[in-house]
């Protein structure tokens, strides 16, 4: 067993400290148990299912595959981090107009993946949409609503764009 | 994680030199660092060099799994159903080593020894690999249980030098390497026609059937024997066809 280690994180925008970690321990680890960032959710701890979705420099990635000492010096952003408590980005709040969230679990991770897809694709088309979601596992919905939930934020921001 | 608790950790996921390409024109090859991931090999501009490896690349995972996933990695973990490892396979990459010692090149085709297995030493990490521009048509197939964040059940790439005038087809999944289907290959660079991108329907056939005997499937919880090595036959036929479309 090595020393105990010290780093600090830049989540959400925020330098935290990461005190008496083990080395090697995760990303997802990391954010929920030493830093108390619940959002990121753990479910496969393999990279299946998505759950655990954050962006590492901007980058989506399952951060139960990253090693949290490796994000060092990189900005993390998890939901937490996209708006205040309360008010809902136009993805969240589409989640919840579509119907797109039943038991909630998967849903952080889509909303992750959500706003990665619309940022480097504003108009996917529904095959694009799937394809950029695919590594998010919903087991309740049978992903319509999601999909419902991202195409109409991609024409109300269209639109939003065309006044 | 979690299976070892070493006491040291060394990361090199974000060393510049790994992360980074070049291509080299005169050469016509692609030099890829080891931790180049699959999202940049499937974007441009390594996307139109390497067209096969883009389209392997895209079936590797999900979007998450190939920001994170690197060709290096790809390669120590040497599996049989690797997706990048035909498409190195079809083209003869060659894996560049390194250590506190001598560098060595080693051929792709020498580099994996068996499942999971392969030359590294301890103390010996993959720099980069050199991969060509292959100035003809090429692409890879696969097949899998369902199309998205699967492992392949049998993987194939074919790469066509219109100017060397050969046919080359690797095949993953299908055996404990990765292996190239010489007879296949020099079956078809002698039957087809690569002006007229032409190949009779007997000739894809033969292809086919040449590819599947070239296998060496195992049964396991992933799939049989036996559809493997119908599957990797279906495959390379397809891919055949694909790059001569003419009858």
């Amino acid at each position: 067993m090595s020393d105990p280690q010290f780093y600090s994180l830049n989540v959400n925008g925020t330098e935290r400290q990461v005190a008496d970690a083990w080395l090697g321990e995760s990303l997802l680890y990391v954010l929920r148990e030493r830093l108390g960032l619940l959002a990121a959710k753990g479910a496969c701890e393999q990279g299946e299912c998505g759950s655990c979705s954050v962006t590492v420099d901007g980058e989506l990635v399952c951060s139960c595959l990253v090693m949290a000492a490796t994000a060092v010096g990189q900005p993390i952003v998890t939901v937490e981090g996209l708006a205040e408590p309360g008010v809902p980005t136009d993805i969240q709040q589409a989640y919840v107009d579509a119907g797109a969230v039943q038991c909630g679990f998967c849903t952080p991770g889509l909303i992750m993946a959500s706003h990665a897809l619309l940022e480097s694709n504003p108009d996917p088309s529904e095959l694009e949409i799937r394809e950029q979601l695919s590594g998010n596992i919903c087991r309740c919905t049978g992903y319509g609503r999601i999909l419902d939930a991202v195409q109409r934020v991609a024409v109300q921001r269209r639109q939003a764009g065309a006044l | 994680m979690g299976h070892r608790r070493p006491s040291g950790i060394v990361s090199v996921n974000r060393v510049a030199e790994l992360r980074t390409w070049t291509h080299d024109r005169s050469a016509g090859t692609v030099r890829l660092g080891a931790a180049v991931t699959y999202a940049e090999i499937m974007s441009d501009p390594l996307c139109a060099w390497l067209p096969a490896l883009a389209e392997a690349g895209r079936t590797v995972g999900s979007p998450q799994i190939r920001a994170a996933a690197t060709i290096g990695g790809n390669l120590a973990t040497s599996s049989p159903a690797g997706d990048g490892l035909p498409v190195l396979a079809a083209l003869d990459a060659v894996v560049h080593l390194r250590s506190l010692t001598a560098p060595r090149d080693v051929p792709f085709s020498q580099f994996i020894t068996g499942p999971k297995r392969n030359v590294l030493q301890p103390g010996e990490l993959i720099e980069a690999v050199t991969v060509p521009v292959a100035a003809g048509w090429q692409g890879f197939a696969k097949v899998g249980v369902r199309n998205a964040m699967v492992i392949a059940t049998a993987n194939a790439a074919l790469v066509v030098d219109d100017q060397r005038r050969t046919v080359q087809l690797a095949i993953g999944s299908v055996g404990p390497v990765i292996i190239r289907c010489t007879a296949a290959e020099q079956m078809a660079a002698a039957e087809v026609d690569f002006a007229g991108r032409q190949a009779s329907a007997d000739s894809v056939r033969r292809f086919a059937d040449a590819a599947a005997q070239a296998a060496r499937p195992i049964d396991d919880h992933r799939s049989t024997a036996q559809y493997r090595r119908h599957a990797i036959g279906v495959l390379a036929g397809r891919l055949l066809r694909r790059a001569f479309p003419n009858e």
